[in-house]
């Protein structure tokens, strides 16, 4: 019985799907639909093969799909080649950068001193790097934000700091803000971390203060977005 | 003549049985099976803005969308980018106003943070459902990272001892913040963090605060809550 289905299917196939649309297991396809499968019980299954015949096939179509045996995946192809569903991965941006220094103000807040040069990994599609410390997301959607920053000779005594993000202007939450105090000159270091919903273009300023007069000497400052939905 | 006898044989044939290409027996747990070892599946091309003009598509609709070079199908919330992960997330952030008194200070007490269903910046429904102050239900098994943030405008001088802790059915779980402020003088003070955790269908998370000021309310400047699913 499946024999004579499938022989008689492959017959017809050809000449109507260049026509129109086709129902398996509907009589009723649905307007905006060219292929149905309608089952509660029986499942699709792409051509499957190994990865070797997979890569031996000649010039394949943008939007292909094959399951490959060998990686036991769903393999698409794309502008870039094939690729595995695995690639599933969080856009993220990372910005980081040792070494240099950091300025320090008693009364004003600074940009972190992060731009396009200290990017280690971007997703471009998502995130630009609008200057120091400042990234533009380019898609609504919910990021996780952390941010960090150390010195290796914040000096002995008692002073205030923060960590914060900021949007125009306005402050969207501190990952922290408090006073350190130091017995001696010593590394000392502040981060922390920030879910929050962004619309397409937002602008998130990274700003920090550390209320003391002279230049520190940077060890880490650290940007980490990622979208997440 | 063609088109309408291959239709009339797939609507009556094809609803009781299944259809093989490539191959005489398909099996019976497949409605459609291709089978190849030197050609692909081709599903329907097309550019984002075709696919969203699609008139009202069927949930379970797959396209190749060739702007974003990606599959894309159609779930109940829209069209979704196969490649892209989505993590189910619930983001509740408040700013308050200025002399609100909205931070409770009794001392070593634990105190759900201040945001309800009014403040979700976005909720996934699916998976969130809030069912009080800083206390959210998962409806599914996982493992979800939380992150929580707060912040006060008249942080008194001299020392507070502070937490932010999750609480999981009940029982504290764990830390995302826990130490002791020094100011100097009075001045805004906040503090964040982070913990993932592993979580059962219909576990309830909350997420707490204690600022111990002798029980004299401070200023809350913002509270935020992110829970996202991780897997």
């Amino acid at each position: 019985m499946p024999r004579k289905i499938s022989v008689l299917a492959l017959l017809c196939f050809l000449p109507t799907i260049l026509l129109g649309q086709v129902g398996i297991g509907t009589a009723n396809v649905h307007p905006s639909a060219l292929l149905q499968l309608e089952s509660t019980k029986a499942a699709f299954v792409l051509p499957r093969m190994s990865d070797a015949q997979m890569t031996a096939i000649p010039a394949p179509e943008v939007g292909s799909m094959i399951f490959n045996n060998s990686e036991n995946l769903p393999y698409f192809r794309g502008a870039q080649g094939w690729s595995g569903f695995d690639i599933n991965s969080n856009p993220t941006i990372i910005l980081s950068r040792s070494g240099g220094s950091v300025q320090t103000s008693t009364t004003g807040m600074y940009p972190m001193q992060l731009s396009t040069a200290h990017v280690l990994s971007t997703s471009s599609a998502y995130f630009t790097v609008d200057g120091p410390g400042a990234i533009t997301v380019s898609r609504a959607g919910v990021y996780l934000l952390s941010a960090s920053m150390a010195v290796s000779n914040m000096p002995a005594g008692s002073r205030n700091y923060h960590l914060g993000v900021y949007r125009n202007g306005v402050l969207l939450g501190y990952f922290s803000r408090s006073r350190l105090e130091n017995n001696t000159v010593d590394y000392w270091g502040m981060t922390g971390t920030m879910m929050l919903y962004a619309q397409a273009g937002e602008l998130f300023y990274f700003r920090y203060f550390i209320n003391h007069n002279a230049a520190l000497a940077n060890v880490f400052q650290t940007i980490c977005i990622t979208k997440l939905n | 003549m063609l088109r309408f006898l291959a239709i009339f044989l797939l609507s009556t044939g094809a609803i009781s049985a299944q259809v093989g290409i490539g191959t005489p027996n398909p099996s019976p747990s497949a409605i459609l099976q291709l089978e190849s070892i030197d050609k692909t599946f081709v599903p329907p091309r097309m550019t984002n803005a075709q696919m969203l003009a699609i008139p009202s598509p069927i949930n379970g609709s797959m396209i190749y969308n060739t702007t974003h070079n990606a599959m894309f199908v159609r779930t109940s919330n829209g069209w979704k980018n196969f490649f892209e992960t989505s993590n189910a997330s619930v983001v509740l952030n408040r700013v308050f106003a200025a002399g609100n008194g909205q931070v409770s200070t009794t001392n070593n007490n634990y105190t759900n943070f201040p945001v309800a269903a009014s403040d979700a910046a976005t909720i996934d429904n699916g998976i969130y459902s809030i069912t009080g102050n800083g206390k959210v239900k998962v409806s599914e098994n996982g493992i979800y990272m939380i992150t929580g943030s707060f912040s006060v405008t008249n942080m008194p001088a001299g020392v507070r001892k502070y937490i932010i802790a999750i609480y999981q059915n009940g029982n504290l779980v764990g830390y995302l913040s826990r130490g002791t402020a020094n100011l100097e003088s009075t001045d805004e003070w906040g503090s964040s963090g982070s913990l993932s955790i592993s979580a059962l269908a219909n576990d309830v998370i909350e997420v707490k605060y204690v600022l111990n000021n002798n029980g004299a309310a401070l200023d809350a400047r913002i509270f935020n809550m992110g829970i996202t699913k991780l897997k």
